[in-house]
This record gives structure tokens, sequence and C-alpha cells, in this order.
């Protein structure tokens, strides 16, 4: 059932020439619907600088400023965030407890089975975090396979529980944490010789943990640039298509480096990729 | 819906594997809650009011907050403090001691129920503290205490998937592992129901029956 909306979006094009358009998109019900009730429920992790949720419940970091930006632009005002772990995320989207997943959540082709994504919006390079100085000389993910008397933590359901196991890590040796910190956490206390995840993600817990007995490996070499997009239902292709729309005008103008670069990711990798790379066709 | 049997012969072996550690996790931690309970208990009924109070005190504490919250103290904040458990070992130390706490009361009423006669008659006999228990008052306390100590062993084994909060891949976590990386609940988490209700209607059942057995037996001595 479509129905054809009018709707203004204003664009502020570099060289502060504002022009007003109109544009006809035809979009299904669920947007809509969101531009009704004035908000869209989204999925976010709380893994800085990815998704974070200030101490009032305000979603941040660059992946729901994106989003939020992108909906603006949608006319939908308001974003509401629901803590999710990565491995329910898609499940959450399936079961439409969420509208929208705006966590950083990598574009993987087996993902790609179950849901749709946005175009990608972040990228960034993997990384560990190990006992200062590197004791077992970790670098990569064969690293770790090749010493099955090492263990790791990451997320279960992350990309780099993936990473670990296609690369010869055995499931024995992956411990999954619950939330990133306490994989840190476990990392201080020896229970585990390295910590898996993100670059950014992993260097923002890193300064904040601010452990002097604890190092960052970035980038993990052998493991292809992550780069995430914001996950829809994939009934919600419509809605996906407006708001890739909507994120391209975001590109253009600029006000998509000013989003995310203050967050240290860079705009500049984010825009040479396309969902395509990853998952054609999706 | 779709009910896939692949799922669940892809899942079944992880899910085999963290049954044994629920299973384990389960006698372990009520071997420890009994032991524990009992001490507590004979504690509890001391004649000294420190130690009568204070244990009260600290089963009350115990008691009264989170098996949750107590199981993240042991297993993220004593090895700040010097004591490093592994992530079973803790989830065993917090269920024992969690319910160590119910089962003492347990203990305390069945040795409370025996009539002081008994008491006085083994002070007739001259024996020792450790003789009245042993040999006077226990063997008779026992018998009650086992249907509720069976009830509290199945309520035990229903709380392991908590240990998952501390990593401890038991059968709701190795489903729960499975369910974050292939997005499938449905089978999963049928069969980690499926198999609790396997282990505790019969574990039930053998509780009724022992329920009534000392029941009777009770009847019969009065």
């Amino acid at each position: 059932m479509m129905r054809l909306v009018r709707r203004t979006v204003g664009l502020a094009a570099i060289g502060a020439i504002a022009l007003t358009t109109t544009a006809t998109i035809g979009v299904a019900g669920t947007l809509d619907d969101l531009r009704a009730q004035g908000y869209a429920t989204v999925a976010v992790a709380n893994e800085p600088p990815y998704s974070d949720i200030k101490g009032d419940g305000y979603v941040t970091g660059a992946a729901p400023d994106v989003a939020r930006a992108v909906m603006a632009k949608l006319g939908v005002p308001e974003l509401r965030a629901k803590l999710v772990a990565y491995g329910s995320m898609i499940p959450a989207l399936m079961a439409r407890r969420v509208d929208m997943a705006t966590s950083g959540l990598y574009i993987k082709p087996k993902r790609c089975e179950s849901i749709i994504y946005s175009e990608p919006d972040l990228c960034g390079a993997e990384a560990f975090a190990v006992p200062k100085s590197n004791p077992h000389n970790l670098l990569t993910y064969e690293d770790i396979a090749a010493n099955p008397e090492l263990t790791m933590t990451t997320c279960a359901g992350c990309a780099e529980e993936a990473y670990a196991l296609e690369r010869g890590v055995k499931k024995e040796q992956i411990k999954v944490f619950t939330d990133p910190p306490s994989g840190i956490k476990m990392l201080q206390q020896g229970r585990v010789d390295v910590f898996a995840l993100s670059g950014l993600g992993t260097a923002d817990l890193l300064k904040k943990t601010n452990d002097p007995n604890l190092e960052l490996v970035m980038p993990v070499k052998g493991v292809p640039m992550g780069c995430a997009g914001a996950a829809f239902n994939p009934d919600d292709t419509e809605f996906r298509d407006a708001y890739d729309a909507a994120l391209a005008e975001l590109k253009e103008s600029g006000e998509f480096a000013k989003i995310i670069e203050p967050y240290g990711f860079s705009a500049e990798a984010t825009l040479g990729v396309k969902r395509d790379d990853f998952c054609p066709g999706n | 819906m779709n009910w896939s049997w692949k799922v669940v012969y892809d899942v079944l072996p992880q899910m085999l594997e963290g049954l044994v550690i629920t299973v384990q996790a389960t006698i372990i931690g009520a071997l420890v809650a009994y032991a524990l309970g009992l001490i507590l208990a004979i504690m509890r009924m001391s004649n000294s009011r420190i130690i009568s109070l204070s244990t009260y005190w600290i089963s009350e504490f115990i008691r009264r907050t989170p098996l949750l919250v107590q199981l993240y103290f042991l297993f993220y904040v004593l090895p700040d403090l010097g004591i490093f458990l592994e992530p079973l070992e803790a989830g065993i130390i917090g269920l024992g001691l969690h319910f160590s706490t119910y089962t003492s009361e347990v203990f305390r009423a069945g040795i409370e129920n025996v009539p002081t006669g008994q008491w006085e008659a083994a002070k007739s006999l001259n024996y020792r503290p450790y003789q009245t228990m042993r040999y006077v008052i226990l063997p008779q306390a026992i018998p009650p205490m086992i249907p509720p100590l069976a009830n509290y062993l199945i309520t035990m084994f229903k709380e392991t998937p908590l240990l998952s909060a501390i990593t401890v891949v038991e059968l709701f976590n190795a489903a729960n592992i499975y369910s974050n990386s292939h997005y499938k609940y449905l089978e999963p988490m049928t069969l980690v129901g499926l198999f609790f209700l396997i282990v505790s209607v019969p574990s039930a059942y053998i509780a009724m029956w022992l329920e009534r057995k000392y029941q009777r037996r009770y009847a019969r001595n009065h």
C-alpha cells in the first residue's frame, strides 16, 4: 500500500546557496508511521564513539548523530534509543522491536541475508587491546590461532568473533563478554590475553580505562576495514531507499564530515566505499 | 515462525556441552549450599548472642540481595582484592552461598522441631554437643528436611542461566551465543526450555514422592 507524500527538503549547498526543492518520494507505511508519531526507535549498543548513551538517556555517538540528521531530513525529528547488544540487533529488527539499528553494525554478507543496510556511514580499522608491551606479540588473528593456549574476548555475534573463527581461532579460545567494559575488565584481570573490537571503540575504551598496563594494537592486519550502515527490516526497502537519498545529500553537502570527524572517523574512507562492495544487491 | 531441524542439529552439540556445565554447577552448588547451610544453622542457634546475631545479619544480607549482583561482585570485584575465581568457580560459590542462606532455615526448622525431650535425654546420657547432634538430633531432624532441600535443588537448577552473566557457557548461554551469531531464537530457546523441563519435571515428582514418603514415616513415629 503506497502513498505519495509531498515533502519539502531544505538543501544547503556549499557556497551558501540555499535552494528549496520540492521532492516527491514514494514511501511505504513505515516512514509514514514514523513521521506521524514524530520519532523513530533505534537500536544502539553503547560502544563509543559509534554510539553513546549519555547519563540522561540522550543518545549520541557518530552513528546515531548521522541517523538523526538523516531522519530530520526525512521529517522525523526525534530518535529514541533502545540499548541492544550487537548480537541481538538483527533479531530486534526482524521482530520490529526497533525501526532501525544505528550503532555501527558492520555490513557483512551473512547479515545481509536477514536485513538490509543503508549506504555505509562509518568505516574503521580493527584493533586489539593487550597487556603492556604485548607479551604474546599478537598482531593478527592468525597469531591468536597459532597459540591455542591463548584466550580472547569479544562480543557474541560480532564481526570480530567471525574474523577470529574464520582465521582458525578455536571456539574454546573465545570468551564472549556481556558488554565491552566488562571485556576490558577481563583483560585487566588476566582472564583473557587479548580483547578484540573495532579500532575506535577499543581506543575509546582504553582512553577511558586509562590503565598504563594495557596497550592498543591498531590496525589489526589481515582483516578488512569494517564499514557500518544503518540497518533496517528487510521489508522496509522504500524506507531504506529514502534514507539513502537523504544520506547522499548529507554526504554531498559536507555536513556528513562535520558530524563524524569530531568522533575520529574519516569521512574520506566512508565516501570511498559503497554498500555493493560488501553486499551486492542488498 | 519456521521450525528448522537443521538449526536444531547445529545447536544441539553445543547445548549438550552447556547442559553438562549446568548440571555440574547445580550439583556442586547444592553441595556447597547444604554444607554451608548446616554450618549457618548451627551458628544461628549458638548460645553466644554475638555469633547468633552476626550469623543472622550475614544471612539476611545475602538473602535480601540479588544473586546476579553477588555474581558480578564475585567475578569482577574480588579480583581487585586479590581473589581470583574462574567463571564456573565464581558461579558455583555464588549459587552455593546464596542458597545456603535458604537451606540454613530448613536445617534450623528441622533441628528445632526435634522435641525438647530428645535434647534432655542426650544431656542425661552425658553426651557432648557433637554426640548430641550426631547421634540424637540430626538422625531425627534430617528426614523431614529432605523434601524442601530437594525443592531448593530444583530452584537452583533453574537459576543457573544467571551464570551466563559472568561468561559461564551453561545451557542457556550456549544457546544464546548460537542465537547471537545465527539470528535464530525459536529453536535454541525452545530447546533450552525443553531441557530444563526434562530435568526439572521428573525432579519435582521425585521431590513430591520424598515428601509423601517422609510425611508417612513422620506420622507413624508420632
